[in-house]
Formats: C-alpha cells, sequence, structure tokens
C-alpha cells in the first residue's frame, strides 16, 4: 500500500516539473500545447476515495492556473475530468474499483485504458478550451486545439506508460 | 430531517464537485477583482517566486541569445539618435525651453519572471511595481516591438495583458501610409496576428511593416507591433484581411520596458473637458 504511495506521489510531482518547465515551454504549430499534468489524476489508484480525487483534481488545476496564469479555467475542466473518472473507472474493464490499485494498460486491458485515458484528455482538453476562449465565434479556434492538443497529450500518456512499465518490467 | 442528512451523505460527491466547480469559475469570472484581492496577489508572488528559480537557469541558457537582442536594440537607437542629431543641427547642451521637447515618456526596465503564450488569454507577470512608478494601463514594450497593456500592480509586480489575449486592440498604421487599423490575435500561431479595419484605397503592400500610432494614448507613436505577411481583399468588401508577423517573440521575451506616459492625466482633462463641453 505504501508503495502506491510513494509511487503516485513521485509520479505527481515529475510530471508537475516536466509539465512547467519544459512542456508550457513547447509550441507546436506556435498554438498547440501538450497538458501532460492530468496524467497522474488519471493514474491515481481506483481504491482512492472520490472526495481526494476531486481535491487532488482540483489543486492540481488551480496549480496549473496560477504557473500560467489562467485564472480557474484549468481547476475546473481538470476538477471536471476527475469527477468523470470516478465514474468511469472499473465500468471499462469490468473490474470492481477494488481491483484496480494501478488504472493503466495491465489492469484495464490496451483497449480499455485507451478509451479511458483517450475520453478523459479529450473531455478535459475540450472543456479547458472553451472555458479559455469562450466565444462561439471561434468555434474552430476551440476544436482545433482541443483536437491537436488531446492527440499530443494522448500520444505523450502513451509513452509515459510504456517508459514506467518496461522500467517497471526490468526492475522486477 | 434523517431524511435530508441521508440525501446529503449519498451525494456528497456531487456536492463536492458542485462546489469546486462554482469556486474554478468564480476564479474566472471575478479575474478581476481577484488581481486586486491580497491572497491571490501574494500566492501569485509565491509562484512566482519559486518559477523564478527555474527562470533563472533558463535566463542562462537565453543569456547570449538576450545580448544579441539587447545590442541589436542598440545600435537601432544609436543610428537613431545620430539622425535626430542631424535633424536638430546644434549641440545637444543648447537647452531651450519648449513643451516639444519636454519628456512625454518614461521608461521602466522590468524582468518577466511568468509568461504564458499558449492560451487564448495570455499573461504576463513583471518583476516590478508600484516602487517603481509602474501604473495601471501603461504600455509594455519588448526590445523588438509591442508587447501589452498592464492590468494590475501590487508593490513589487506587475499583471500584463499580453497583445495575445481576446480583448486584445492595439491600434496600428501602417508605417508608409497614413491609414490604420486594429491589430488583435485569433488564437491560433502567437508569432502572427491580423490588422483589421484597413480601408480598401489604401496601398498595403507585403513586407511594410506596422507601428503603433499617435492616437493612442497609451503607446508612443512608432513602435514597431509586426511586418505584413499576407494580404486579402475580397471583392464585395471594404476592408483587408491583413495577417501580420509579429515582431515580438512572445515565447522568447526576458526583459521588458514599462512605458509611462506623463502626459496621460492631460489628455483626460483635455477629453473630460471636451465631453463635459
Amino acid at each position: 500500500m505504501r508503495k502506491i504511495q510513494v509511487e503516485n506521489i513521485v509520479r505527481w510531482v515529475s510530471v508537475m516539473l516536466i509539465q512547467i518547465m519544459i512542456l508550457n515551454h513547447i509550441m507546436i504549430r506556435g498554438y498547440l500545447n501538450p497538458y501532460l499534468y492530468i496524467l497522474p489524476i488519471i493514474l491515481l489508484p481506483g481504491t482512492m476515495k472520490g472526495g481526494w480525487i476531486l481535491w487532488i483534481g482540483f489543486l492540481t488545476g488551480l496549480i496549473m492556473d496560477f504557473a500560467m496564469n489562467t485564472y480557474g479555467v484549468h481547476a475546473a475542466s481538470t476538477t471536471a475530468m476527475a469527477f468523470l473518472r470516478i465514474q468511469m473507472i472499473g465500468t471499462l474493464s469490468g473490474k470492481t474499483s477494488e481491483e484496480m490499485h494501478r488504472p493503466g494498460m495491465q489492469s484495464m486491458g490496451t483497449r480499455g485504458f485507451l478509451i479511458y485515458a483517450g475520453v478523459l484528455t479529450l473531455f478535459h482538453h475540450i472543456l479547458l478550451n472553451v472555458l479559455d476562449v469562450f466565444r462561439v465565434s471561434e468555434i474552430l479556434l476551440i476544436l482545433y486545439r482541443s483536437v491537436f492538443s488531446s492527440a499530443l497529450t494522448f500520444l505523450l500518456i502513451l509513452l509515459f506508460q510504456l517508459l514506467t512499465q518496461s522500467s517497471k518490467r526490468n526492475a522486477l | 430531517m434523517q431524511n435530508l442528512l441521508l440525501f446529503f451523505l449519498r451525494y456528497r460527491l456531487v456536492f463536492l464537485f458542485v462546489f469546486l466547480e462554482v469556486i474554478s469559475i468564480g476564479i474566472l469570472v471575478q479575474k478581476r477583482s481577484f488581481h486586486r484581492s491580497v491572497f491571490v496577489n501574494s500566492a501569485q508572488a509565491w509562484v512566482a517566486k519559486t518559477i523564478g528559480v527555474f527562470g533563472n537557469t533558463q535566463n542562462f541558457f537565453q543569456l547570449q541569445e538576450s545580448n544579441e537582442r539587447l545590442l541589436e536594440e542598440n545600435m537601432k537607437l544609436r543610428s537613431l539618435l545620430q539622425e535626430v542629431r542631424g535633424k536638430l543641427n546644434q549641440p545637444l547642451q543648447d537647452s531651450v525651453v519648449d513643451t516639444v521637447y519636454r519628456q512625454q515618456y518614461q521608461f521602466v526596465r522590468a524582468k518577466v519572471v511568468q509568461n504564458s503564450f499558449n492560451s487564448r488569454n495570455n499573461y504576463l507577470t513583471l518583476s516590478a511595481g508600484k516602487r517603481n512608478g509602474i501604473e495601471v494601463g501603461d504600455a509594455v514594450i519588448g526590445p523588438e516591438g509591442i508587447v501589452g497593456i498592464v492590468d494590475a500592480v501590487t508593490d513589487h509586480y506587475t499583471s500584463v495583458i499580453s497583445l495575445l489575449h481576446k480583448e486584445s486592440s492595439i491600434s496600428g498604421k501602417l508605417k508608409n501610409e497614413a491609414y490604420f487599423g486594429s491589430v488583435r490575435w485569433d488564437g491560433f500561431n502567437h508569432r502572427q496576428a491580423q490588422l483589421h479595419d484597413v480601408p480598401r484605397q489604401a496601398g498595403v503592400v507585403i513586407g511594410d511593416t506596422v507601428v503603433t500610432n499617435a492616437y493612442s494614448k497609451v503607446f508612443p507613436e512608432g513602435i514597431p507591433i509586426g511586418v505584413i505577411k499576407e494580404v486579402e481583399l475580397k471583392t464585395n468588401e471594404n476592408f483587408y484581411t491583413i495577417e501580420l508577423d509579429l515582431l515580438t517573440d512572445f515565447a522568447a521575451l526576458s526583459y521588458v520596458y514599462v512605458v509611462n506616459n506623463l502626459f496621460k492625466e492631460d489628455l483626460e482633462m483635455l477629453e473630460e473637458a471636451r465631453e463635459d463641453a
């Protein structure tokens, strides 16, 4: 149990540092930016109480807001994503949340995890851009930013998963 | 009573969710008044300081580039100085009391401690504030061109609305023509902005520079904004659609100047008088 806690804390800290120090400075085509910081929330243990997940999501988003001067946009969308995550966990793989200590490709199956992470990423990014742009006349911009940023984030999530899983296997 | 309690217990997760969302959306809606609140200012200053530590290492790697930019700017200013000296055609130490020569703009140097450019609405945080003479509404320019307008100041920090913001609209004119329009950002590429409302009779040439115009109360005249990249004129429209390459690279800003218009009060008094009349 202790091991899972340490693992989650280490993951949260390292992903936040990667996001703030590296990813926030990456601009693909001048406006596309990956938001890997949602990964630690996606991967929180399924046994965790819903209230905790919501608070962690909210605070993670709030820190991003302060780091990026965005005033509540990240907090709102990350909280909503955390709420959706609570509803989704376990339903995809058919397992109860008790079995989901580590949501991931191994516990959910590759397909299950792809859908789980994909839906959460897309949901988060769409909400983020809707709140940020908040103008009907710029709906095209919202779509562009959401879809392409989601694809970038999703690729990074897969990469992160593959790297950490293979290192775990090597350690065993 | 018991039922009510049970109801709350059962849906406590939903209530917590709604509560957190209300806080987040509240911050978003109230961002203007949040600037003034002590909590947010100190929290932002704290984050700015923490990021400042990382920023310092980043600054270190950008030193050479920053240096080159400054040298380039120096060179431009020096050649401008020569030009002005030539025009005056008299030694500068000669003192002539004339309001034309009175200093209109005061420049304050500030370091960028926090800078976003990947949102639709971007802000910068500068590590200089009221104590350095910065006021709300001051212009902010970089070595290459305009950056934005000050929207909140604390004693030591300044928040700037970047040109890369939904509500930014800055008056710009063609350098070689009298026509002007407003520069806005469409939210796509952070190196490009659009110039709107330039009438079709203007001779718009690709490669021309767009600068701030004299009608602005905020910006000094002639600060570069961007270079015209694409021009489009639809047959049934009276205004051009102009795509600009911005001269300021928002992703590489490390130092900026805050420009305080010393005549602003005069101008405002004049406008009030005109409204009263």
